[in-house]
């Protein structure tokens, strides 16, 4: 999987009918939460620029839906302060807040027709009757479901029912919309397409979004910024191509994206990159983004991923350095391979083999030549 | 009903052994075959039996004339009956709606909160059930006659000069049979309210209603049909109720069931006391019917039973 530098999305600019709100800013300063005896968040700050769409990703149990739940108001933290819009809102109840939640389970009243549904916060704003036949209408046709307002929920498909959420969820304008794992409860094809239309929508309306899922993908396609969480801590913040490619350490290497961790050597600091010995006795040029610099012998791990990684002919000279092995598995996916090769030490390492129809792909047991282009790697403290 | 009145009518397989589907009817009937005879035996020949004595005259243990509708045509124009038909109706709504109130309270806490309380909670509202009738009516009568408990002590405290009469009043009744027909109306609602996912009390606060407009907009109407069985079921057995009304009721204050038992064994009036347990029970079936219909046309579309 590769990601392009991702420029960070400019409201403003976008061709879009709608006139674009400002957004709001979201602030968390040291929020510290637990539960039963177990601390779930820890002394956790963050900020959420206006318009800014951040996903906390992390696995169950990380503290990111906690943390959510905090924001919207359903859970207390025990210390720290969250502000929306330089307004301290930590101790408001849910209903004093102008956040609005997408759940992961729908959560629409079955009892009221999809019309009803989306009027009911506009109802609690005590927006005129008139003005809510037209914001519903609007709501209604964001998403698709023009139409559908005097049905009821339970008479919709899964996908159609997690839309009419979202336009709930949009229609008071929300200074911050709270996404709560929408997309887990349906099947990959819809999936794929309602992230890109929540994102498409998030976009026009300068909505500043936070995001909760558990999902690498989603959190690399929809996300402006993500915040890897783990045991209620953030691990590293940054763009989806900051996180991809220079993962601060081999939680986060792990989590996002397939990844490659070898052993190593450090050998010597060339610069703000680093020559390092494998263990078959290659030197390697790779990046490092850890400080301190290492002492030299001192072991480490370097991440490559599986696409900058490519065979070679084991005859050819090789340009760069290289590993050799022999092939284990080879995968072909059609638009690409992936060969797991194993090396010295019986560790296995992943290639990926892009548009494999122009190539000859190994089969299993043959010898295989793994070139490493140079500065490809990334150097991991461990 | 979605979750006291159903009753299991699908037949259950064992998965991995066909069952032929001819002998699925035979085999259901073979089941409820105890059951049925059961039912029939204790509830169905004598409610027939006593219908039956309803259209009749009696003198003593004899019959003194042909089919009549005389019992009813004689309770309809005593103007007596009527106040105390009226009456009944009047207490057993009253303690049917004060049931459901207390109840969708109670059971609301008891499903919702994760507080310590919680068991202890639970063991109040089963206490009046497991404890006898006798125990409890007459529990009742200590705290409320006029040397009571609580006569003596608001005495005491200069709070009234004279004893309150409760004794004997609708209020003590009422009192005694919420008191033993509220774990009814909590373990209904509360079944009723565990089918509702919490997450959509939490959408409506989050959407900006408050904790009182979530429970009137989004939970009442969601628990509704265990609203409705609460009320049916509270409403239904305080219509009928007899040892309690009896005892707390201080022999002054009338019921259908209390007029039942006088015709039955002072007056000797067999076929009236078989009529007016007749109207109790034409009462709750009416009761119930509308209820139950009213709960059908209030379904939610798209959601399945």
């Amino acid at each position: 999987m590769s990601i392009t530098q991702n420029t960070r999305h400019n409201a403003q600019s976008d061709t879009s009918d709608t006139p674009v709100r400002g957004g709001s800013s979201v602030a968390l300063r040291d929020i510290r939460k637990s539960l039963g005896g177990s601390t779930i968040v820890h002394k956790l700050s963050f900020d959420v620029q206006p318009s800014e769409f951040l996903t906390l990703l992390g696995p169950s149990g990380c503290g990111k839906t906690t943390t959510l739940n905090m924001v919207a108001g359903f859970i207390s933290p025990d210390s720290g302060s969250i502000i929306l819009d330089d307004e301290a809102v930590t101790s408001e109840p849910p209903n004093k807040r102008d956040s609005t939640m997408v759940f992961q389970q729908y959560a629409l009243f079955p009892h009221l027709t999809i019309g009803e549904n989306i009027a009911y916060g506009l109802k609690n704003r005590k927006v005129p009757a008139s003005e809510i036949r037209k914001r519903v209408d609007g709501a209604l046709q964001r998403v698709g479901l023009d139409g559908q307002e005097d049905r009821y929920p339970k008479q919709l498909s899964g996908g159609q029912q997690q839309r009419v959420a979202l336009a709930r969820a949009i229609v008071v304008e929300p200074k911050v919309l709270l996404l709560d794992e929408p997309l887990s409860n349906l099947d990959l094809k819809l999936r794929e397409q309602l992230r890109l239309e929540i994102k498409h929508l998030q976009r026009d309306l300068g909505l500043t979004t936070i995001f909760v899922t558990h999902d690498q993908t989603e959190a690399l396609v929809m996300s402006d910024r993500i915040a890897v969480m783990r045991d209620g801590r953030i691990e590293q913040l940054g763009t989806p191509a900051e996180i991809y490619n220079s993962p601060s350490n081999e939680f986060v290497a792990g989590f996002v994206g397939q990844s490659n961790l070898v052993d190593a050597k450090f050998l010597r600091r060339d610069g703000d990159r680093c020559i390092v010995e494998l263990n078959d006795g290659t030197q390697v040029s790779v990046r490092i983004s850890a400080e301190p610099t290492p002492t030299s012998d001192t072991p480490i791990r370097v991440l490559f991923r599986p696409e900058s990684l490519h065979l070679i002919d084991t005859t050819e000279d090789a340009s760069s350095p290289s590993i050799d092995g022999h092939a284990l598995e080879v995968v072909n996916e059609g638009d690409n391979a992936t060969v797991e090769v194993e090396i010295s030490g019986g560790k296995t390492i992943t290639v990926r083999v892009p548009d494999p129809s122009g190539t000859v792909l190994p089969v299993p047991g043959d010898s295989v030549r793994v070139a490493i282009p140079s500065e490809t790697g990334l150097a991991l403290l461990t | 009903m979605r979750t006291v009145l159903t009753s299991p009518t699908k037949a259950t397989s064992v998965p991995g052994r066909p069952v032929p589907g001819n002998n699925k009817r035979r085999s259901k009937l073979n089941l409820g075959l105890p059951g049925i005879i059961w039912v029939l035996a204790v509830c169905a020949i004598p409610t027939a039996v006593m219908l039956g004595t309803s259209f009749f005259t009696y003198e003593g243990a004899s019959v003194t004339g042909p089919v009549t509708l005389e019992n009813y045509t004689d309770l309809f124009s005593d103007s007596y009956f009527r106040s105390v038909l009226l009456d009944t109706v009047w207490m057993a709504a009253a303690v049917g709606v004060i049931c459901l109130i207390l109840g969708t309270l109670v059971a609301h806490f008891l499903v919702r909160s994760n507080s310590r309380l919680r068991g202890l909670v639970i063991l109040l509202v089963i206490l009046p059930l497991v404890s006898s009738v006798v125990v409890r009516t007459y529990g009742w009568l200590v705290l409320l006659e006029n040397g009571g408990l609580i006569n003596s002590v608001a005495m005491d405290l200069g709070l009234i000069d004279a004893p309150i009469a409760f004794i004997g009043s609708r209020f003590a009744v009422i009192i005694g049979l919420v008191h033993v027909l509220l774990p009814f109306s909590v373990f209904t609602i509360m079944s009723s309210l565990q089918g509702v996912d919490s997450s959509l009390e939490r959408a409506s606060r989050d959407l900006g209603a408050g904790p009182v407009a979530t429970f009137r907009r989004i939970t009442i109407p969601l628990i509704a049909p265990g609203l409705i069985s609460g009320f049916i079921l509270t409403f239904t057995i305080s219509i009928g109720a007899y040892a309690t009304v009896a005892v707390l009721g201080g022999g002054s204050l009338q019921t259908l069931a209390v007029l039942v038992r006088e015709r039955m064994v002072t007056s000797l009036e067999w076929g009236q006391a078989a009529a007016i347990a007749a109207i109790i029970l034409v009462i709750g079936a009416f009761v119930v019917g509308l209820l139950l219909s009213f709960s059908r046309k209030t379904r939610i579309p798209g959601v399945s039973e």
